[in-house]
């Protein structure tokens, strides 16, 4: 029970489903902000490197890396 | 019965044995890299040091990275901002990595960099593995080549260097660098006997010299047309009691007339070391002749002091201006500081460069050199030997917190 409430009980009951955040294009990282990191991991998945889990350098999602998703990130960058 | 006693006993010191590996697994006793990975810091310089160029003359610089502990990167970037009435950009070469596309700028952009006195390096490694960067190691990042338009030391200021380094999991992180300064003002003055020169004297300037001078309405000659004025300075470093041989200092004057700045660009000299542990140098100035002028003196790696007399001297308290002003005119003016201590410490601040403070980042920008034993690093040395002794070692973490000690902090104004 460590971390409830009970004496003061939230009543009636809230719902407390978090919101699904809309994903950027453009966000490699997935940190929800586009920023040079997130052209340099574009530039790790064009290169063959390894990205880490969840991230996709595919940011237009046309199955490919290539520099349509650079000109993207770039953009967004720039902005 | 002996035998079951050493098998028990060689049991429990296994077992101990076995529990102390468990613990110091978890506690990362094991981890190679412990000492050397705390805060990764590259230190970036210019080479060669910036010396005067001749008016039309070339130069051609190397920025160096050096990181504190082995750096994988993928890319870097910084800016460079110069004075495009005083220098000229020629070429710009990338050493490591190639140049991001529409990101950074290259030789191919030297009309919008002159432009805009900017070029944004930017560049990527074009490999899966990224490159190496090795510990307290020299890497050449990127060439700037340029054409000094008037004579003077080119006026190269860095900032925003960033590095992204890849972790061993494939994250990456930006990994914020140090800009050593490698900057001094251009200037169309002439080289003086003890240390190149570098003031201002172009016609424009010369021009927004003469508004100075009208706007200051208690100046005894606001009318008169302003002459060339040599003057000759000597003062004293807090810390420094060995003379060591072509000991050399880039020195930073900025004149009030009236209490107004009378130009944006500080006046940069070079002071050099003499035996008697003052540092000399000299600069020409046109100025207008007038009783109202105000000194503000900035050795490299130490507070400004406020000078309001010819001969300011330092007693029990510090030296204060009070009313006082300087009085110049045409010829030769001596300006002896050497009853000033000049206080050793500004060597950093949050953008990588002195900045006016002596504070914590300096205290520690030098203890990590020592706890790094490379205080003998000739960049090192450039960046932080407070004493100018040849070594960064705790002589000079000493001389920061003598500073502290005296209440000092930051520049006079």
């Amino acid at each position: 029970m460590r971390g409830i409430n009970t004496i003061y009980p939230t009543f009636p009951p809230q719902l407390t489903t978090s919101p699904t955040p809309i994903p950027i294009i453009g966000d490699v990282d997935q940190n929800n902000k586009i920023e040079m990191l997130d052209y340099y991991y574009f530039i790790r998945a064009a290169y063959s490197g390894m990205l880490p889990m969840g991230m996709n350098a595919d940011v237009n999602k046309d199955g490919q890396v290539n520099d349509q998703d650079r000109d993207i990130i770039i953009k967004k960058i720039n902005k | 019965m002996i035998r079951k006693k050493i098998i028990i006993t060689t049991g429990i010191l296994l077992i101990i044995g076995i529990l102390t590996i468990v613990y110091g697994v978890t506690k990362g006793w094991f981890n190679k890299k412990s000492k050397a990975s705390g805060t990764p810091t590259v230190l970036l310089r210019v080479d060669p040091i910036p010396v005067q160029i001749a008016e039309n003359n070339t130069f051609s610089y190397t920025l160096k990275a050096n990181p504190n502990q082995n750096l994988n990167i993928i890319g870097y970037l910084l800016t460079i901002n110069f004075d495009n009435a005083k220098v000229q950009i020629t070429s710009i070469e990338y050493k490591t990595g190639v140049i991001s596309q529409d990101l950074g700028q290259d030789t191919s952009n030297k009309d919008t960099v002159n432009q805009l006195g900017k070029i944004n390096i930017q560049a990527e490694i074009s490999t899966a593995q990224g490159e190496l960067l090795l510990q307290n190691t020299d890497v050449n990042l990127v060439t700037i080549s340029g054409k000094a338009l008037i004579t003077g030391i080119p006026q190269l200021l860095i900032d925003n260097f960033k590095l992204y380094q890849i972790n061993s999991d494939s994250t990456l992180t930006e990994v914020s660098g140090g800009v050593g300064e490698f900057s001094t003002s251009s200037s169309s003055s002439q080289s003086s006997s003890s240390g190149s020169v570098a003031s201002s004297s172009s016609s424009s300037e010369q021009s927004s010299l003469s508004s100075s001078s009208s706007n200051a309405s208690t100046s005894s000659s606001s009318s008169q047309e302003s002459v060339k004025v040599v003057i000759k300075i000597k003062y004293r470093m807090q810390g420094v009691l060995n003379w060591i041989a072509n000991q050399s200092a880039l020195t930073k004057l900025k004149i009030l007339k009236n209490g107004v700045e009378i130009d944006n660009d500080s006046i940069s000299f070079i002071a050099s070391l003499s035996s008697d542990y003052l540092w000399h140098g000299q600069f020409e100035q046109r100025l207008v002749p007038s009783n109202d002028y105000v000194f503000l003196v900035k050795p490299d790696k130490h507070l400004q002091r406020k000078v309001c007399s010819l001969s300011g001297r330092d007693s029990s308290t510090l030296y204060d201006c009070g009313e006082n002003t300087i009085t110049l005119s045409s010829n030769t003016t001596d300006l002896d500081l050497s009853g000033l201590t000049f206080f050793a410490g500004d060597i950093t601040g949050e953008q990588g460069i002195a900045d006016g403070k002596v504070d914590s980042l300096d205290y520690v920008m030098i203890q990590l050199i020592i706890q790094n034993n490379t205080g003998k690093d000739p960049t090192k040395v450039a960046k932080a030997d407070l004493n100018y002794d040849g070594i960064v070692d705790t002589q000079d973490a000493s001389l920061i917190i003598e500073v502290w000690e005296k209440g000092i902090n930051q520049d006079e104004k």
